[in-house]
């Protein structure tokens, strides 16, 4: 019975799906939209927006554009600026292509190579709908012939523990969604990563899906703690959970015990950083490629 | 008695947390136009920073950046500025 009731939500889900409009991102035209900003705030929510979706690709195209023509003061700085984080942004850009499956699942996919020679990495962003960085800049660290990255946004409700508007109502039914759209079983290896407050549902989604390795960056249980259905025991065998924290930062570490607590795992605190952005620090001090390398190998 | 300028600043702050509200001590200090209140104490980062001036600006029409808040200490100092350009 209960083998039955499992079978048909998983093909309620998979018609959902099919009535998904899997929209195959279109170009935009930066110059354009860029004409119409007035002010400094303007280009700023422009920016923001950009950052929060864009892949290297689209941004390399941007700032190839903006070379070849008279564009804006703001734009040139804000392009000056990622690219002093990441120069080879925009020389030799990771080739990933953008799905988008809703306002809040983004599939980040370089179409050569194929998923049985890579993995999965399912990324949780924070409050900031990020990755304590700029879409396109975390993506370049992270190989495109070796993974495909999904990203999820938080909906309206500011919890993934209930699930993201219009698909799915609770966590158990978020990470279903994740298994019926993306197929892990088909990948090498999967991965989640969680900053912020999308830690702990790194953690959880690694533990329900059997990931190999689930990362928080920089997070801590919700309050009040959601009732888990780990059954009170340690992460499954095979299951990394990583909690990920600046050394000299006591309310993060205090976060990360926290989920040690709850999930078992493992503690990884980064020295010399006392601040909860533990990633955007690595990034400004050139350390982010040698410790994403560690985290995913 | 509500007060305009405060509510914009009330606003902006929640806009620079991503939609959540302040701490309520915070809150309740830039509802009284406290004077002791430092930039510091809102935690901010860049993003939330410009998050922030985005907000003001778009509930009041004045353009703060967040270059005019680096010469300030304390949140009434943003709150004079508004007034300034009421």
């Amino acid at each position: 019975m209960f083998h039955f009731l499992q079978q048909a939500r998983h093909w309620r889900m998979k018609r959902e799906l099919n009535r998904l409009h899997i929209e195959l991102a279109g170009r935009f035209d930066y110059l354009r939209r860029a004409s119409r900003c007035r002010t400094q705030n303007e280009f700023n929510r422009l920016h923001i927006e950009l950052e929060n979706i864009l892949t290297p690709l689209e941004l390399a195209g941007i700032a190839k554009l903006a070379k070849t023509s008279t564009s804006p003061e703001p734009s040139r700085l804000w392009l000056e600026r990622i690219q002093k984080w990441k120069p080879e942004l925009f020389e030799s850009p990771q080739g990933y292509e953008r799905r988008s499956f809703s306002r809040h699942v983004t599939l980040y996919q370089n179409p050569k190579g194929d998923a049985h020679d890579k993995g999965l990495l399912v990324a949780f962003s924070g409050d900031a709908r990020r990755l304590m960085m700029p879409i396109s800049v975390f993506l370049q660290f992270v190989d495109s012939r070796k993974w495909d990255v999904v990203v999820l946004k938080r909906g309206s409700r500011n919890s993934y523990l209930l699930g993201l508007d219009s698909i799915v109502t609770d966590f158990h039914g978020l990470v279903e969604y994740l298994q019926t759209t993306f197929t892990p079983a088909q990948y090498r290896r999967v991965m989640t990563l969680g900053t912020s407050s999308g830690g702990f549902a790194a953690a959880w989604a690694a533990f329900l899906m059997g990931a190999d390795r689930g990362i928080s960056v920089g997070g801590g249980p919700p309050r009040p703690l959601p009732a888990l259905t780990t059954g009170d025991q340690p992460a499954p065998d095979g299951v990394d959970l990583c909690y990920v924290y600046g050394m000299d930062c006591p309310q993060d570490h205090q976060a990360a015990l926290s989920l040690l607590d709850i999930f078992g795992g493992r503690l990884r605190p980064v020295p010399d950083i006392d601040a909860h952005g533990v990633l955007s620090r690595l990034l400004k001090s050139g350390k982010l490629a040698e410790f994403l390398d560690e985290m995913l190998a | 008695m509500t007060d305009k300028v405060r509510d914009i600043l009330l606003a902006a702050v929640r806009a620079g947390r991503n939609g959540f509200p302040p701490e309520p001590p915070i809150a309740q200090a830039i509802a009284d136009g406290s004077r002791e209140l430092t930039i510091d104490q809102l935690k901010f980062d860049s993003l939330a920073w410009m998050e922030f001036c985005i907000s003001v600006e778009l509930q009041s029409g004045q353009e703060l950046t967040p270059v005019d808040i680096d010469g300030m200490q304390y949140v009434f100092q943003i709150e004079e500025w508004l007034r300034s350009r009421a």
